[in-house]
């Protein structure tokens, strides 16, 4: 036994010695880096799409913008509502009819609800249903036969047969059924071919050629017709559309080509704006444009604009068909607006983001002068645009634009830390302008954290006579970063970039040319504490 | 007061990291006069540098802020090629006497583990400041940056037989362990290179020629049985006729194979990087930061990266140790242990060992050499109630008392039953 617990004691003393060991804290030093982080070159497509630069021949710039204000379409001139219409047929004394025998058939005028007085004569319809139920109290199966025959489609006419189940003394014999009515013509002119907004419809009753026997029909049971017309949207229509008074507005539309200008003053030199009115539907129109204005919600300023076709009837001539394809030939009338007949330069200085606008619409001001040969295609309307042209010829100051960038140091925090620093901007710019740049930071929930101090400003390419730029010109921008930045830093979601440009040789317009940039690169001299 | 607590912190080390170095050790101290049944363990640990000191040293291992002043010390001392290296051991072996085994007499069987994990490396003066002060100091410069490194950790499981031979009325052992490897964790690395950091900043340029190996990296932990291989021990001594003893050992000759898990990655190119591009300022964020993820970097520049086998030789030590005995109460060993592929300097050491009583004996050690510069020990074992041996010491007594002047550590300790 003695070696035993020789043993066990032995083991007993090395288990207690070797059983605990110390998790050692990791070691930390700090270092000093110098290091380029970005490299970028800053243009104009950068802070502006593509789609609203051009260039002019000398190679400047002009911006183009384009805007969609109001449109008139086949639903603002009318539309057809789903409407119910009910036939009731009384048999008015007894007869007999053998299997096979028709005993009944009516043809009748339907009227379609059209809205607004508008008389149709045509329709091709792109969508829409009959639903059609019917309702017999005859006491045998019978055979309906429904025919729309004003309607067409491939040289057919909409014909339906079906059978009627047969009627008892508590409940009549019931069919429902629902028919696609895409794709046909409606002749709306009625059996008498002069009538509007009517087409024709015809039923057929026929004894089932499988009844075992003559059947009575008693006087006074019924067949009963319910034509629910659901959803009609016609492809093209014509007819006389009305003399209508149209009002759109005051009406307001987003513009979002300056929502990153927030602050600042911008002279342009020249805006060229063509309000261009394209007429689509087969109507003339007199357009009167009450009010044309632009907002900026953010600083509360509006400018109305003060030009000669403000409460001046503008007539609109009809479209044409082509009966080919395009369908349809766009009348067009334009109203220039420049600076020199207008003050539309201050409603793009003050860096609008509404439009609003109010203007009167009346339909046939003349009447029916085109015989009900007024016409609308669904997909052709009477377009209003506002197509700004302006060179970047300008003098800004301040012109502050601003953007929001996603950022992140929590990945870089797992294997050391920033203790203090400074980020270096060497910039060489192109522009002729100076700017100054300001970097706020917010936390995850948006807070405001604080702006980080940015010492220098991007000073401006030296420009020649002309007025263009000869050299780039080399700036040194620094941002210290305290302890308490890199703190603030690490608890960054978001940076609010702000640039402020002055244009330089103020009072004198400088124009923007193609070409231009600024390259930018960002060195990092950080102290930073590591840990292995 | 100082002294005694770091002292204490010594021992606090060396028993809470579980460290090695037992062989030697155990059996300088008391003699063996009769072939014994007996189990050891044995913990040890040592490193060392050439130039970085033990204050430096204690923080990088045991962690804190590693200070300005530190870092200065060890640049004072800092040359074109430093070395640095460091061991740690844990032994467990248990010897049985046989009569006769084999057709041979006094010979005994030796069963034993043991864990080892080494590190070593050879760097360039700048890339010592590089890494520890970054690369400002080098603006408008080129850092030359060189390293060779070595890691490895492996478990051994050994068995071997030791001979008893009596030469002049006392016992000499010659002995031959084998050992078969589990290879854990390994990693190569010689690196050549240069990093240009432009005045301002704005530009960094590496040249960079390097071959690292590295072992499953997937698969890691004392379980990870990532390569295999094959040691060997062997040792003999020899009395002379005045007593003097001479002993000669290799210790761990033989290699690992790492298996096709490991990785190797190759690379001869120039990288030059102004920062990331970026096409729209604009559209910052920080995806753009994991373009600089070290893998992606590593990616970049290699021109070899790929997973294979690969074999390595053990950094095999030679030891060779005279031992003169003065009288019953002294006696003093002279010695030298190299290490190859270790980026080891030779070491020349002297002990002084003094025998207070036959079973209480005290140790001076004195050498130069290793990883680190001059070493300076102290050593005591006792032999308890005849069925105990108990040894603790430094070859690094210096580092307690002048750490910053120290370049080496080391702790060992023992303890020896019989049956």
């Amino acid at each position: 036994m003695f070696p035993f617990k020789k043993i066990l004691v032995f083991c007993l003393i090395m288990v207690t010695l070797f059983s605990c060991r110390k998790d050692f804290e990791q070691p930390n030093w700090d270092v000093d880096l110098l290091a380029p982080l970005i490299k970028t070159t800053l243009t104009l497509e950068d802070l502006l799409p593509d789609s609203v630069l051009q260039t002019n021949p000398d190679t400047s710039i002009k911006l183009v913008y384009q805007e969609n204000i109001f449109e008139v379409d086949m639903d603002s001139l009318f539309q057809i509502p789903d409407t119910t219409i009910t036939e009731i047929y009384i048999f008015p004394f007894n007869s007999i009819a053998n299997p096979g025998n028709s005993f009944y058939s009516s043809a009748e005028e339907r009227t379609l609800n059209v809205n607004n007085g508008v008389q149709l004569n045509y329709a091709l319809i792109e969508s829409g249903f009959i639903e059609l139920e019917v309702f017999s109290e005859i006491k045998e199966k019978i055979i309906i036969t429904y025919t729309i025959p004003s309607a067409i489609k491939n040289g057919d006419t909409l014909e339906l047969k079906e059978i009627i189940p047969a009627g008892t003394l508590s409940q009549s014999g019931y069919f429902k059924k629902v028919i696609d009515l895409s794709g046909y013509e409606l002749d709306l002119t009625g059996i008498s071919g002069s009538q509007v907004n009517t087409f024709i419809t015809r039923a057929v009753g026929t004894v089932d050629t499988n009844a075992t026997g003559p059947v009575t029909i008693a006087t006074g049971e019924t067949i009963t017709y319910v034509n629910n017309l659901i959803n009609i949207v016609p492809y093209f229509v014509r007819g006389y559309f009305g003399s209508q008074q149209l009002h759109f507005g005051p009406e307001t539309t987003n513009i979002t080509a300056f929502n990153q200008i927030i602050s600042g003053t911008l002279d342009l030199e020249q805006v060229d704006v063509n309000l261009e009115f394209k007429n689509g539907i087969g109507v003339d129109a007199q357009l009167i444009l009450n009010q044309f204005s632009t907002i900026n919600t953010n600083t509360a300023n509006n400018v109305a604009l003060s030009h000669s076709s403000i409460g001046s009837p503008l007539n609109l001539n009809r479209a044409q068909l082509t009966y080919s394809v395009p369908e349809v030939n766009y009348t067009n009338y334009n109203v220039m607006i420049n600076t020199s007949n207008s003050n539309i330069d201050q409603l793009i200085e003050i860096f609008p983001n509404q439009l609003l606008y109010d203007i009167n619409l009346e339909v046939n001001p003349l009447g029916n002068i085109s015989g009900g040969n007024d016409f609308v295609y669904k997909k052709h309307s009477l377009e209003t645009n506002l197509n700004v042209e302006f060179p970047l010829s300008l003098i800004a100051n301040n012109l502050t634009l601003q953007n929001a960038l996603d950022f992140s140091l929590t990945s870089e925090s797992e294997t050391g830390r920033i203790i203090d620093g400074t980020l270096f901007l060497y910039v060489t710019n192109g522009y002729p302008f100076n700017a100054d740049l300001q970097l706020a930071l917010y936390d995850e929930n948006n807070n405001f954290l604080q702006n980080l101090a940015v010492n220098n400003q991007i000073q401006s390419a030296p420009v020649n006579a002309a007025l263009k730029v000869v050299s780039k010109k080399e700036s040194l921008v620094s941002i210290p970063l305290t302890g308490t930045d890199v703190d603030n830093l690490y608890l960054t979601k978001k940076i609010i970039l702000s640039i402020a440009f002055t244009t330089t040789a103020q009072p004198q317009f400088i124009k923007i040319y193609e070409g231009y940039s600024i390259d930018i690169k960002v060195v990092g001299d950080f102290s930073y504490n590591t840990s292995f | 007061m100082k002294f005694i607590v770091k002292f204490s912190l010594f021992i606090i080390i060396i028993v809470f990291s579980q460290s090695p170095v037992f062989s030697q050790n155990s059996t300088s101290f008391f003699v063996d006069t009769t072939q014994h049944l007996n189990l050891s363990f044995g913990a040890n640990y040592s490193y060392g540098s050439s130039a970085v000191n033990s204050t430096f040293f204690n923080k990088f291992i045991f962690g804190g802020k590693i200070e300005r002043e530190h870092k200065d010390k060890v640049y004072e001392n800092l040359s074109n090629k430093n070395k640095l290296g460091g061991d740690l051991d844990y032994s467990m072996n248990v010897e049985i006497p046989y009569d006769t085994i084999f057709g041979k007499t006094s010979i005994s069987l030796v069963l034993g583990l043991e864990h080892t994990e080494h590190i070593d490396l050879e760097f360039s003066d700048d890339l010592f400041r590089f890494a520890f002060d970054g690369n400002k100091q080098f603006a408008g410069e080129n850092a030359d940056l060189e390293v060779n490194y070595n890691y490895y950790k492996y478990q051994q499981l050994k068995a071997g037989f030791i001979s008893y031979k009596n030469i002049n009325n006392k016992l000499a052992k010659t002995g031959m362990i084998l050992s078969f490897i589990k290879g854990e964790e390994n990693e190569i690395l010689k690196a050549a290179g240069g990093l240009y950091t432009e005045e301002l900043g704005k530009e960094i340029d590496l040249d960079l020629v390097y071959d690292y190996n590295s072992s499953d990296t997937a698969n890691k932990g004392f379980s990870a049985f990532n390569g295999y291989g094959v040691s060997t021990d062997l040792f003999a001594e020899h009395f002379f006729k005045n007593g003097d003893k001479f002993y000669f050992g290799v210790e761990d000759l033989g290699f690992i194979h790492w298996n096709q898990g490991s990785l190797d990655v190759a690379a001869d190119s120039s990288f030059h990087f102004e920062g990331i591009e970026v096409d729209n300022i604009f559209d910052l964020n920080d995806s753009l930061l994991s373009d600089l993820s070290k893998d992606s970097i590593i990616n970049s520049i290699s021109i070899i990266n790929q997973k294979r086998a690969y074999s390595i030789a053990l950094p095999t030590a030679v030891n060779i140790i005279y031992t003169k005995i003065l009288n019953e109460k002294w006696k003093i060993t002279l010695g030298g242990y190299y290490k190859i592929l270790s980026n080891y300097f030779p070491l020349i050491s002297v002990n002084c060992y003094y025998y207070f009583n036959p079973k209480f004996v005290g140790k001076v050690h004195l050498s130069y050499g290793g990883y680190g510069k001059l070493n300076t020990g102290l050593a005591f074992a006792k032999s308890v109630a005849t069925y105990f041996d108990i040894f603790i010491g430094t070859n690094n007594i210096e580092t307690f008392i002048a750490p910053s002047s120290s370049y080496n550590n080391s702790g060992f300790l023992g303890v020896k039953a019989y049956f």
